[in-house]
Parts: C-alpha cells; structure tokens; sequence
C-alpha cells in the first residue's frame, strides 16, 4: 500500500486543465500485489471560481501488470475517470477506458480505448508515448506524446482528433519530488466543449510520498 | 448536493477495496530459498519482489510508469520485517529492476548467529529471499621489490601486444572495472575512463591499488611516452568501485567487495551498455549475484572473472557457466573451460601517478578482458568473443589468434595457423 498528496499549479490532462486553470490537491492510493494486479485512486480537490475548495475529479483504476522480460512488462487494466467541471454549464465530464501498455526503464506507450468519452456515444482511441530520463544529480526530464482519435460520435456531438504533449523535469528529493512542466493540445472539437490554451501552459507542482 | 456525495461514496469504495487488500498478507509463490555458504559479517541482505511497471493515474509523474510510491511502501515493508525479526534496517533499499528485486540491507545482533536470521527471514511469505552479506577477495599479490617503471610487460612477448594493435585497440568497447577505487587521474589513464562510480557504503576512498592495476592491465594509454601500454587502450572504461582496500595500508592487506556492492555495481554496468565485466575477484556462491550475472550474460556481456585454485570449482563467480574463468598460468593442469593469461611480473599502473610489479590471477583475467575489448571493436555488441587457447577447452590463451579469428580476413584455419606461429 502507498500513497501520494500532490499540489499542482493547475492540473491537467492530456493538456486540458481540469482544476479551471487554477491550483490543485491530488491524494493518490496504490496497491500492488505481489501476483501483478493492481489498484489505484485518486481525488483531486480544487477551488472553482470563489467557491471553497472542492471536489474535482475522482479516478479509480483497476489493472494487470506482468514483466515481459527484465526489462520491460505489459500492462492491462481498466480506469474510470470523473470531472466535475464547467463546460457553459455546470456539468460532469466522465468516460471509462480500458488499455493496454508497454513499459521498458525509458520509454512506455499505452493504447486507450473509451465508448464515452466525456459524452455518451462518443468513442475514442488514445495513444500515448512517455519517454523519462535521470540526468546528473537526480534530475529527470520526461516528455509525453499523446493523440486521441475520435472513432465515433453521434451527429449532433462535436468530436476531432487531438494530439497532446508535455515536457517536463522534476528532481527527487528523499519522499519529495519537485516537478514543473510545459503541456499543450491541438484539437479543433474536443468532445469537452473546450478550447484549448493558445500557448502552452506552464505548471510547477511538488508530490509527497508516503 | 448529488455530485460531492456520489463522489465520496467512489472515494469509500475504492479505499475500502485498498483497505481490503492492503490487509490482506500477499501470498507469493516460490518457496523461500536459504543459502548455505556461512557468512562473514554481521549483515544480510533481504529481496522483496519489485512490482512490475505500471499506469497510475497522477499527472504530476509526468507520464512515467515508475514512481516513488512504491518504493516508499517496499520500504515500509522492509522496516516491519525488520521489527518482526529484530534486525535492524540498514540503508533504505536499492532496485534492481533488471532481476526484478528490491534488496535491503539489515543488521543481526551480535549474539545471535546470522544463519537463523537467515533462516527465519527467507520462510516469511513476503520475503522473495535472504542469503548472508558475503565478501570476496580480489587475486592479486603486490610486489614492492621491484622499481617502479618496468620496462617489459609479459604481454608484449606473449601475446606479441604490438602485432595486436595493429588489428584493434578495443576502440569505443566499453569495459566495466568491478574493483576498487581507480585512480582516474592517474597519467597513463587519464582519459580512458567514462564512468567513475563508487558503491561501497560507508568507506570513502582516494585511490586503490588492485583496481587502479586492473585498469591499467585492460586499458593504460599507449605511445603516451610513458608508463605501459594497456591491452585494449583504445576501450573505456566504467570504473566502479565495489571493493574497497583493508585499513591496513600495508601492501599485503586484502581487498575485499561484499554482494551488496558488487551486485549494485554489476547491475549499473548492465545498465550502462558494458561489453565485457571484469571481476578480478573470487569468493563464494550467491543467488543475487548468479542471476545478475545471467542477466549480463543474456545480454550478450561478456563476464571475466579471476579463478581460484584454492576453492571449489575455481571460486566464485569464475565457477558459473558461460563466465571466462581465468587462472595464473602456473596452474596445472588446467580444469575445462579454464583459461590462462600472463599475471606474474605485471608492470601496471598504481595510485600515485606511479607504475609497479603485480601478480596473480586478477591481472591474467585483466588481460583477457582487454583482449575480448579487441575482439569485439566493431562488432555487434551481442556478438560472442571466442578465446583461443592451446587446448580446444581452455589452457593458456593465444591472443593473436583469438584475434586473427575474430577478424573479417581470417579463415577458419586461422587458428592452427596463428597458434603454430613463433611468437615474435
């Protein structure tokens, strides 16, 4: 069993915000069992507007993970992810994926798979690449590639692909890991009823391990 | 409000199936596993199974699959066995993703023998396994009689080092030191060594003399003007320091490695794209540093270690399959699979900027592993370095036509004819 509290400058994913652009907690939970399965969750606590700090988003995340070799495993699960966010109206952003990935030392892909993105009927392929590197001195840079692929989506729903990508470094510090990073996405629809930032959006963020 | 209390009832649930889990004992499959060889220090070292990578679902990881949450729970589980075993936590853990472990050192009490910490320990289900902290002993004699700057190095002759050159050099081979201390600065080696690493715990070091003599062996400078020329010169070398010189700063004080450091070091070598790990050093059997070593092997590294007449099967790990077991040439006869190589009256390199005699078996293994750095120049680096020698399974090595073999222009007859040839 461990754990991790996380506070954000703004906590993102796949290059949308979903604190409204502003700070973030993130309590995460993880178990690992000895035969490979595995359970995560996580809550991320933001303030909206002037209210006071609230829920924002809950993940759950069941999944498999087998070593291939010495140096590389696969890995198979399911995550449910909700956000209660503002699009025009106040509204709950939710979509279940199952995936399957890859993982080596350096470099993991993961191949997404949801039947409702954020919408009912719209369904999507992710597919994402991270590269992660220890330089001198304990200082790792790690880059994210991601592209969502709109499958299918009823007429009246906008969706279009997106692609998404972060750099980022971080140093470890004992239980404390120090983070900043630099993320955009591309999308002309996104299923969120979002727009994307116009410039890529800087976040600086410290995690606690315990 | 129906979203926060739909929320926390997800919250509840998934904690709840953490909870669940979290308390319930893992059950692990492989029996535990003791090791026999009776130990030398007051220290053992406990595996726990490291988890494979996996998705987690924090943003703030920067996409990465590892992270140090679990590091933090192995630990914690570490620290209980401690407790449960009144032993005491020594360092916080070290991964070894390439065998799939997180190895922990703890510290058994004085009155109380190490083999039934061992013992109880290895049969706790949590435990991949636990052996004894064990030392090994590097295969070299220092000679101090001799002056400094000795003109002839019995591979020059023998192994007719020249001729070699002018095949290969070992260039851009990378060759990992397991030994101690290198001294990196030292002028007939400044600039041949690409990674200086020190994994002994607790014993900071200038330079040594065993491991600054390896390196010298394998990879000194030649036609610098001074000194001797290495092997290989052409190769670089990983320098790092696993073994460390006895307090005893006397010539004959032993230098000695526990499997702690030697197995950090080894998997850093894996890591760091070796082509050839020398282990100038022999000791007893151990199940961390077999599997690291299989796990080199599988990578196509070729493993030299320095073989020991005076223990079983050659010692430790000369005695694995695959690994290059080399002798002193004054073993005989010589076991199979046994080779042997020039290591009395070796001129090499030593701390201080200075250049001395040494002896025994850890030099004739420093020779075949700057001779497999040449073999392997501009080859791919899975490619498997033959040796040939004067018997077909083992016996005193032909450099020359180890080499003429491996080249491109060589025949397969290359052997019986370079082996036939005089030495020039």
């Amino acid at each position: 069993m461990a754990g991790a509290l996380s506070l954000q400058s703004d906590y993102r994913v796949r290059g949308y915000s979903m604190s409204h652009s502003r700070p973030a907690a993130a309590l995460s939970l993880s178990y690992d069992h000895a035969s490979g399965a595995y359970l995560n969750g996580l809550a991320i606590i933001s303030r909206d507007g002037d209210d006071d700090p609230a829920l924002t988003g809950v993940i759950e995340n069941l999944g498999y993970a087998r070593r291939l070799s010495s140096r590389a495993s696969i890995d198979l699960g399911l995550v449910h992810s909700e956000y209660f966010q503002r699009y025009g109206t106040v509204g709950t952003g939710r979509y279940t994926e199952a995936y399957v990935g890859l993982a080596t030392p350096h470099l993991s892909s993961r191949l997404s798979y949801s039947p409702d993105y954020f919408r009912h009927g719209v369904s999507t392929l992710y597919g994402e690449v991270n590269v992660g590197w220890e330089t001198v001195a304990q200082i790792r840079l790690d880059a994210h590639v991601g592209y969502l692929d709109c499958l299918d989506a009823p007429p009246w729903r906008r969706c279009s692909s997106q692609y998404d990508w972060r750099v980022g470094v971080s140093r470890q510090f004992e239980r404390l890991d120090l983070n900043a990073s630099l993320s955009n996405v591309e999308s002309k629809a996104s299923p969120l009823y979002r727009r994307p930032d116009r410039a890529p959006t800087f976040v600086v963020g410290a995690s606690w391990a315990f | 409000m129906n979203r926060p209390r739909r929320s926390a009832f997800h919250i509840a649930l998934a904690l709840a199936a953490l909870l669940t889990l979290g308390g319930a004992r893992p059950t692990l499959a492989a029996p535990a596993e003791v090791a026999q060889a009776a130990p030398e220090t007051r220290e053992l070292l406990v595996m726990l199974r490291l988890s494979a990578d996996h998705y987690r679902p924090n943003a703030s990881y920067g996409g990465a699959y590892g992270d140090q949450m679990t590091r933090n729970a192995r630990r914690r589980l570490a620290q209980a066995i401690a407790r449960q075993y009144g032993l005491v936590l020594v360092d916080n853990g070290w991964a070894m993703p390439l065998v799939g472990l997180d190895c922990y050192v703890m510290r058994v009490a004085e009155d109380r023998p190490v083999d039934d910490a061992v013992l109880q320990v290895s049969r706790d289900p949590r435990v991949a396994w636990s052996e004894p902290m064990r030392l090994y002993r590097t295969q070299g004699r220092y000679d101090r009689e001799n002056d400094p700057l000795f003109p002839v190095q019995p591979a020059a002759e023998a192994w007719r080092l020249a001729d070699l050159h002018r095949v290969a050099t070992g260039r851009g081979v990378r060759v990992a030191v397991i030994d101690s201390k290198v001294e990196v600065d030292h002028p007939d080696l400044a600039g041949q060594i690409l990674v200086d690493r020190d994994f002994v715990i607790d014993r900071p070091a200038t330079a040594e003399r065993h491991g600054t003599g390896v390196a010298g062996v394998i990879a000194a400078k030649a036609g610098n003007g001074m000194g001797i020329a290495g092997v290989a010169p052409g190769a670089r070398l990983l320098a790092l320091r696993a073994c460390w010189q006895g307090r005893d700063d006397s010539p004959s004080a032993p230098t000695v490695c526990d499997t702690l450091s030697l197995a950090k070091a080894i998997h850093f070598a894996i890591d760091q794209r070796a082509e050839v790990i020398n282990l100038s050093l022999t000791g007893p059997p151990d199940r961390l540093l077999t599997q690291l070593i299989a796990a080199a092997m599988a990578r196509g590294v070729s493993v030299v270690a320095a073989f020991d007449p005076g223990l079983p099967k050659g010692g430790f790990p000369a005695s694995e399959p695959g690994v290059i077991a080399v002798a002193a040439e004054s073993l005989s006869p010589f076991p199979p699979g046994v080779y042997s190589a020039p290591d009395r009256d070796v001129p090499t390199t030593q701390p201080g900027d200075k250049w001395n005699l040494v002896n025994g078996s850890s030099y004739a293994a420093a020779h075949v592993s700057g001779l497999i750095a040449l073999v392997r120049e501009g080859r791919p680096s899975g490619a498997r370095a033959i040796l040939v020698a004067a018997q077909p399974t083992g016996g005193l090595v032909d450099a020359y036509a180890t080499l003429l073999r491996a080249s491109k222009s060589c025949g397969p007859s290359c052997p019986l004819v370079a082996r036939n040839e005089p030495a020039r």
